[in-house]
């Protein structure tokens, strides 16, 4: 038994280091964050929602986007109060965001406030989706950065999946960092490394990675009963 | 093979089997210890060496720690004579575009209200637009000022790269004279991160911030455009719809 791991280790050893060589190479992470980035090339829609966060990129984005003409409105959730917010330090979340439309352009009768005192990008699809059955539409252009739109139009598929509504994302600039060379800064890292730690429990609590990894588990159990039942029976014929 | 079996509540079962149910069952006894252990490089306690000086740094969006305002005015009520210490940021986008106020007037503001003087307060035009631009900044200001000793309030979660960055810049010397105090937010403690959402989120940032510190060393930022800058290319990127 002992020699038979023995045996393993070396190849276990050098298969990691190979994989973490592969992996942690420049020519290789920037893939890790185009695999994120599903955003597309702006399309017409009835309604572009500005996901809050990045407040320095996305408002100005879905700004640019109402002012070419490819959505008439947007969608804008208020979001739990900031502790900064509550001791009246800076105006809330929609106030900030409101004003950076603006300056880009858009009037505040173009903004519609859905008061959900969001906590998550999870709150926001599903106020999108309460308001969707008073206002129906075809297709809406999710605004958010590069790097998280894999994860909203996961989350927006799921929330809005029984309404007959076309998703598409939209990839503003992220703040200091891109897809080519987002290991180098800080904000890069923490943002494309904490998007696979979000990934992955979404996958848990949302999806069905929680039954795959179960069922995964329960099989390689199950396979390895039946390699040792094997080598058993092979043991006792031969001693026979 | 007789050898490799043991007996547990009576069953018969292979070594490797009661290896792992022990460690099963140690990570369910005390699976407390064991994830605070985890968050090692935040739980460093405030510094108690005496300061003249108390920092603040942070975004457009506030001061960083858990109301910070407050304890920074009750340090400063403490003794007479305390000054106060502004690492100004970069100015962002959105308070270019007025959406919001300076991190320096928003400091300066909360901080009259809770009865601190604004010549009591000296801001530091860092120009950040990372802790390691703080830090460079400070590292100045301490040059020039060779007996100042310096607390900078900070989140617990952000204290590891903090200290480790400031022990980079500032050298061992300069780096004794600045300590730290930690301002946790109750609802998510160090000592019990694993307990709420913002915890678990907290720890996971906390813990990559200080990755990138010790593997990249000195940030690299790209270039900020200002806000009409980057208006200008996003709606030349974007375009306009086909009628």
């Amino acid at each position: 038994m002992k020699r038979a791991w023995h045996g393993w280790w070396p190849i276990i050893a050098i298969g990691g280091i190979l994989m973490l060589a592969v992996t942690l190479n420049p020519w290789s992470l920037p893939w890790a964050a185009r695999w994120l980035d599903v955003g597309s090339p702006p399309q017409k829609a009835d309604a572009v929602v500005l996901l809050n966060g990045g407040l320095n990129s996305r408002p100005f984005v879905a700004a640019a986007l109402v002012h070419g003409g490819w959505a008439p409105k947007i969608l804008l959730n208020t979001v739990a109060a900031h502790p900064s917010e509550i001791s009246g330090a800076i105006p809330p979340f929609f106030e900030i965001n409101s004003r950076a439309l603006e300056y880009g352009g858009v009037s505040r009768d173009c903004v519609v406030r859905l008061d959900s005192a969001a906590q998550t990008t999870f709150d926001e699809a599903q106020a999108v989706a309460d308001y969707l059955a008073d206002h129906p539409a075809q297709r809406l252009m999710i605004v958010t950065e590069g790097p998280h739109t894999r994860r909203s139009r996961w989350i927006f598929q799921r929330v809005l999946a029984d309404r007959p509504v076309e998703i598409m994302m939209f990839s503003a600039p992220a703040e200091g960092f891109e897809n080519e060379n987002w290991w180098r800064s800080e904000a890069g890292f923490l943002f494309v490394a904490s998007e696979y730690f979000k990934l992955f429990y979404y996958g848990l609590r949302y999806g069905w990675l929680g039954y795959k990894i179960v069922i995964s588990t329960a099989l390689m159990i199950l396979l390895r009963a039946w390699f040792l039942r094997r080598r058993k029976l092979a043991r006792s014929r031969s001693a026979c | 093979m007789q050898g490799n079996h043991g007996s547990v509540f009576g069953w018969v079962v292979s070594r490797r089997t009661t290896i792992v149910l022990a460690v099963l069952l140690v990570l369910a006894l005390f699976h407390a210890v064991i994830l605070r252990f985890f968050a090692w490089p935040f739980q460093a306690s405030s510094s108690s060496t005496p300061a003249d000086y108390f920092c603040m740094h942070g975004n457009e969006l506030g001061a960083d720690g858990f109301q910070t305002y407050d304890a920074t005015a009750e340090w400063h009520g403490k003794t007479a004579g305390r000054k106060i210490l502004l690492l100004l940021p970069h100015a962002s986008r959105i308070v270019e575009v007025g959406a919001v106020r300076s991190f320096e007037q928003t400091c300066l503001s909360e901080l009259r209200k809770r009865g601190v003087p604004s010549a009591d307060v000296w801001p530091i035009r860092a120009d950040a637009l990372d802790v390691w631009d703080e830090a460079r900044a400070l590292s100045e200001w301490l040059k020039e000022h060779p007996d100042a000793t310096v607390r900078i309030g900070c989140n617990p979660f952000s204290s590891g790269r903090l200290r480790y960055v400031l022990s980079k810049v500032l050298g061992p010397v300069d780096a004794e004279r600045v300590g730290l105090a930690t301002l946790p937010d109750p609802e998510c403690r160090v000592e019990s991160w694993w307990r709420s959402r913002s915890g678990v989120k907290e720890f996971m940032y906390g813990w990559l911030e200080l990755i990138h510190a010790w593997a990249k060393g000195d940030n690299a930022h790209a270039e900020m455009p200002d806000a009409a800058t980057f208006q200008h290319e996003i709606r030349a990127q974007i375009g306009e719809a086909p009628r």
